[in-house]
């Protein structure tokens, strides 16, 4: 029965296991921080536009980005999240509105 | 390449010399070759190799490559730009411009600055303005030459040369030394006959310099070109052109799709979108904040504050398409304003706004001081952003 209670054989490794786990907290914040600066390094050294591979080319080498960008949220919508949030605090302050 | 002897080298660079392989020679001269590798061309002192198998200036050129190539292999940048700058300077009494252009901007000024950084010593922009100086000069040469044939004229090197000015101005935050170079090109009959490279290179810059003087619309038009026409293979380039394409766009009315963040690894911009179009102040401050650093870093943060400015309208026209009517009582703003938990907001604060946006266009109307309304036009009275200087 005391097997059960006491730490497994290679206690080291079960004893590290525990510290580990505890430190992992610490440690993923330290590396998340590290991975940041590392990043933001990156981001310093590679701060330049890299050389093309060739002086020319035609449009069969060029990504055909069609459709990225979009007007209709200026639309008159006004059945999103956001603005019923409005809509109710505007309701609370009085204001009275017409359903739509 | 990586395994010749020095007498190979030499042999060679002699050949191309006298056969005026310029293409080869600068192969030979440059640090992006193979044969910078190689240990037996990595010599301290190789001056009296170099005169014994070719005449001047290349004797001193070569031997000052090789130096550099000595450099280098100890990790000394900044002994290496100094000895890949008399390689150029050689060129430059050559007249050879487009040479010397290529190797001023080769790698070792941002690696010689690091370099001087831990050092401590503080002059890392003088290194670069040394090398825009001499860029400069090989510019005015190529942009004064008046040569009949049009296919040997060194006006070929211009747009080339003013890339790599560009990169340097950008580096030391000097844009206004742009201007003068953006002139000479808008005003030369080659513009559209450079690569299709240098011409991406060149709007992604001019591009920039626009965002910066919130010359919105021709950004725009730079910036889009230069996304459009990026070589597919450079996603790199891609995402750094749409790092600044994104504000200039949203600016502008056009919200970016999910997809098109995603896929270029620029998820930081989500949020941003999303409370911009919303008008979601709130959300806005939060992103901004959040990814404060990221923004800071490539010099957009100011930018993107400016979309406060296109949020408050997009705020407003949500608080008018909900009361339906052309007058609107101020507090329902103020209403609005402490949903998004503005500080110290009241209703001078609101007509202060709603001032602002009247006179930047946004809105069309007049404030009722008497009746403490916002009035305004039965006619489209937010006009679309894209309309809106």
């Amino acid at each position: 029965m005391r097997n059960f209670i006491q730490p497994p054989a290679s206690h080291n490794s079960a004893g590290k296991h525990v510290r580990e786990s505890k430190l992992s907290v610490w440690e993923n914040a330290n590396m998340s921080e590290k991975k940041q600066t590392v990043d933001l390094g990156l981001l310093e050294e590679d701060d330049e536009f890299e050389e093309f591979p060739a002086e020319d080319w035609t449009g069969l080498d060029e990504d055909e980005d069609a459709h990225v960008w979009e007007d209709n949220w200026d639309d008159d919508n006004v059945e999103d999240d956001f603005s019923n949030q409005l809509r109710a605090e505007l309701e609370k302050h009085g204001y009275k509105m017409e359903t739509s | 390449m990586a395994h010749i002897t020095l007498n190979q080298y030499l042999q060679q660079a002699l050949e191309a010399i006298e056969n005026r392989d310029g293409s080869f020679c600068a192969e030979l001269l440059s640090f992006k070759h193979p044969h910078v590798a190689n240990p037996r061309l990595q010599l301290p002192s190789p001056e009296e190799k170099c005169q014994q198998l070719l005449e001047p200036p290349y004797d001193e050129m070569v031997a000052a490559h090789l130096r550099c190539t000595f450099a280098v292999s100890n990790h000394d940048f900044v002994e290496a730009y100094r000895c890949q700058t008399v390689v150029a300077f050689q060129a430059h009494k050559e007249e050879n411009c487009v040479l010397e252009g290529m190797l001023m901007s080769e790698r070792f000024n941002s690696q010689a600055e690091q370099q001087l950084q831990k050092k401590g010593k503080g002059k890392v922009g003088d290194m670069l303005e040394k090398a825009a100086d001499q860029l400069m000069a090989c510019f005015r040469v190529c942009a004064s030459d008046n040569r009949a044939g049009i296919e040997d004229s060194k006006k070929w090197g211009m747009l080339f040369l003013i890339n790599q000015l560009f990169k340097i101005y950008f580096k030391i935050s000097k844009l206004h030394l742009c201007k003068p170079l953006i002139r000479a090109i808008d005003s030369s009959n080659l513009k559209d006959e450079y690569s299709i490279a240098q011409r991406v290179t060149y709007k992604y810059y001019v591009g920039r310099k626009a965002m910066f003087d919130s010359d919105f619309k021709p950004a725009e038009e730079y910036l889009s070109f230069a996304f459009q026409h990026c070589h597919r293979s450079c996603q790199k380039n891609k995402r750094m052109i749409l790092i600044y394409l994104l504000p200039v766009k949203m600016l502008l009315g056009h919200m970016p799709t999910l997809l098109l963040l995603k896929k270029y690894d620029l998820m930081q911009f989500a949020d941003v979108t999303r409370a911009v179009s919303e008008g979601n102040l709130l959300l806005l401050n939060e992103a901004l904040a959040k990814h404060e650093t990221f923004f800071i870093r490539c010099g957009i943060f100011l930018i993107l504050e400016k979309l406060k400015v296109i949020t408050y309208r997009n705020l407003f026209k949500k608080v008018y398409q909900l009361l339906k009517t052309y007058q609107l009582p101020l507090d329902a703003f103020l209403v609005a304003l402490k949903m998004m938990q503005v500080e110290d907001v009241d209703i001078d604060e609101v007509q202060c706004i709603l001032a602002n946006l009247i006179y930047m266009g946004h809105i069309k109307g007049y404030i009722s001081h008497q009746h403490q309304k916002l009035v305004v036009s039965k006619q489209n009275p937010f006009p679309p952003l894209s309309t809106v200087s």
